[in-house]
């Protein structure tokens, strides 16, 4: 018995441990942005009153931290409302409509899954710089529609709704046809609410990434005007004289919507990644 | 007859918008970036077809060897040990936690929500040692270890690290879930019947549980590859690529290449040294799991 409440103690003990290290440093970014600069910087670990001034301070700074917060938002929610509807109805067309044909494109699809995004980024970056002298140019560089459109289909999230659909109940299909319910209307009316849960961890990978994304929007987006959160945190992070509390309140803030969208839909988290692992 | 024609049209309002969106901004720019290759200098400017000379210049550039050390040094510490720490607490979720198990998971999904640029700005100030010095050498000036003190991130000896640790800690809870997902789907039958055979946990789990996971840890490796060797955002905010050049990956100094140098023809010859790096290290993998299949 004696050896077994050791393990009992090691588990937990273990666990602490590893709560610790995934929780700290949320712990410290919280305490950091109710702190003065100073105060952060001499490590102080309790909870300070200068949240109100920091956020006053980053709101006011020339860095146009509102103004970022907005236009993530936009891309954020765009990109994940477009690429969902464009990723999911192409998954569920290779899985219901299946032919030889069909088959070999998604193979080859799969296999771009592997193209790391520097291998597109010089084209992609000349594509979009050429509009800028045509009337195209609302969506070239630096306007934030050149920033959503290279995300909008990735193999990964079609791979991931066309094995989620394998667990989708076919004879429901049949029987919707009989009634003679289209495609589409299949698709919309039934497929969609089905599979809410699918959609939930397709939609929280895919605004986390859109939210998260650095690379190409640096390159991207050039003026002030169309910066995003992360561009703005990594501005704030290398300027001369880093004021340690206002970059602990914009850390805060910039992790607010995706820990938000992460806590709203954790539950159908795990069973959305589960239909994709049969 | 009527009725296979409105079938065909609409498998095409299913699969086209995907197939149009995909061809424009990823076949056709890879296509396009495999072009470049065999130029140098400025498109419409001075764009001179220089044959095979950028591929045979990757031999001889120091830099460019040198990134790839360190990628592969972020691929097997950083990719290496999401896989092995994300399912050791898999396991640790599912067979060893009686309760909290949501309450954990949730806790060690958290440094997967943070922004990769928050992460690196948080993690800047806790290694720090000018102005003043981080939490880690504050912690370690109290505990008397003076000697460990060091600007974590900017001393070449360990910045490269700092940067495989940093991301360790940010991507296991991803590997974590997706591990724990499959684990979900192991059916508790098999798990019973070893038990009433007299087998342990740890033999359950080693012999049993893991064989029976393998289809997701192929899943989990594949993309660990994809995510350790296209590497950017944590080397560019936190150490900017430096001090140096110790924490330039191939992406940072493809970056640098195509970006500040403005060279596109031999930036995009290093991102097709990516690419194909990547096919072939998945391919490996994929491979193998056939072999063992048969």
């Amino acid at each position: 018995m004696g050896k077994k409440r050791l393990a009992r103690a090691f588990k937990y003990l273990w666990l602490t441990v590893v709560s610790f290290i995934s929780v700290f440093p949320f712990f410290w970014m919280i305490i950091g942005s109710t702190n003065r600069s100073i105060d952060v910087t001499r490590g102080k670990l309790t909870p300070g009153n200068y949240f109100m001034e920091n956020l006053n301070t980053l709101l006011a700074s020339d860095q146009g931290f509102l103004r970022s917060l907005l236009n993530s938002a936009v891309i954020a929610v765009l990109t994940t409302i477009l690429a969902l509807l464009i990723s999911s109805l192409a998954g569920y067309g290779f899985e219901i409509f299946r032919s030889k044909a069909r088959d070999r494109l998604f193979s080859v699809l799969l296999l771009s899954m592997m193209v790391p995004f520097s291998a597109l980024m010089i084209p992609l970056y000349r594509f979009f710089g050429s509009l800028g002298k045509t009337p195209l140019k609302i969506i070239g560089l630096n306007t934030l529609p050149s920033v959503i459109i290279p995300t909008l289909s990735t193999a990964f999230l079609i791979f991931f709704f066309r094995q989620n659909t394998k667990s989708f109940p076919k004879d429901i299909l049949e029987a919707a046809r009989m009634d003679g319910l289209g495609e589409l209307a299949i698709f919309f009316q039934i497929y969609f609410p089905t599979m809410k849960a699918t959609y939930a961890a397709a939609a929280i990978i895919t605004f986390m990434n859109s939210w998260n994304n650095y690379l190409w929007p640096l390159i991207a987006l050039q003026t002030p005007d169309k910066r995003t959160v992360p561009l703005v945190i990594s501005a704030l992070g290398t300027s001369y004289t880093p004021d340690y509390g206002l970059i602990m309140t914009a850390i805060v803030i910039a992790t607010l919507p995706t820990a938000l969208v992460f806590f709203v839909m954790q539950k159908h988290f795990v069973a959305g990644m589960l239909g994709s692992v049969k | 007859m009527e009725k296979i024609l409105r079938d065909k049209k609409a498998i095409l309002v299913f699969i086209l918008p995907a197939i149009i969106a995909y061809t424009a901004v990823v076949f056709f720019p890879m296509c396009q970036s495999f072009y470049f290759t065999f130029f140098e200098g400025t498109p419409n400017v001075n764009f001179e077809f220089v044959g095979l000379q950028n591929y045979a210049k990757l031999f001889g550039d120091v830099n460019f060897k040198e990134s790839f050390l360190t990628t592969m040094q972020y691929f097997f510490v950083t990719g290496g040990g999401w896989i092995v720490f994300g399912l050791i607490v898999a396991l640790m979720l599912q067979y060893g936690l009686n309760h909290f198990s949501n309450a954990a998971r949730t806790i060690i999904y958290l440094p997967v929500v943070i922004p990769g640029v928050a992460a690196a700005a948080l993690f800047s100030k806790v290694l720090e040692v000018t102005p003043t010095y981080g939490l880690l050498n504050s912690l370690l000036d109290v505990m008397g270890l003076d000697s460990l003190i060091r600007g974590w991130t900017g001393d070449s000896a360990t910045a490269m690290w700092m940067v495989c640790l940093v991301d360790l800690w940010k991507g296991i809870g991803y590997y974590t879930i997706i591990f724990y997902a499959g684990l979900i789907n192991v059916p508790p039958e098999v798990e019973e019947a070893a038990r009433i055979d007299g087998a342990g946990k740890l033999t359950t789990i080693w012999k049993i549980v893991l064989p029976l996971l393998k289809p997701v840890t192929i899943m989990c490796v594949v993309l660990a590859i994809m995510n350790s060797l296209k590497v950017y955002d944590m080397p560019l905010v936190l150490t900017d690529g430096g001090p140096g050049r110790v924490t330039t990956v191939l992406s940072i100094y493809m970056y640098k290449i195509a970006f500040t140098k403005w060279q596109y023809g031999y930036g995009s010859t290093i991102a097709i040294v990516m690419l194909v790096l990547t096919i072939v290290l998945t391919q490996v993998v994929m491979r193998l799991d056939r072999k063992e299949n048969v």
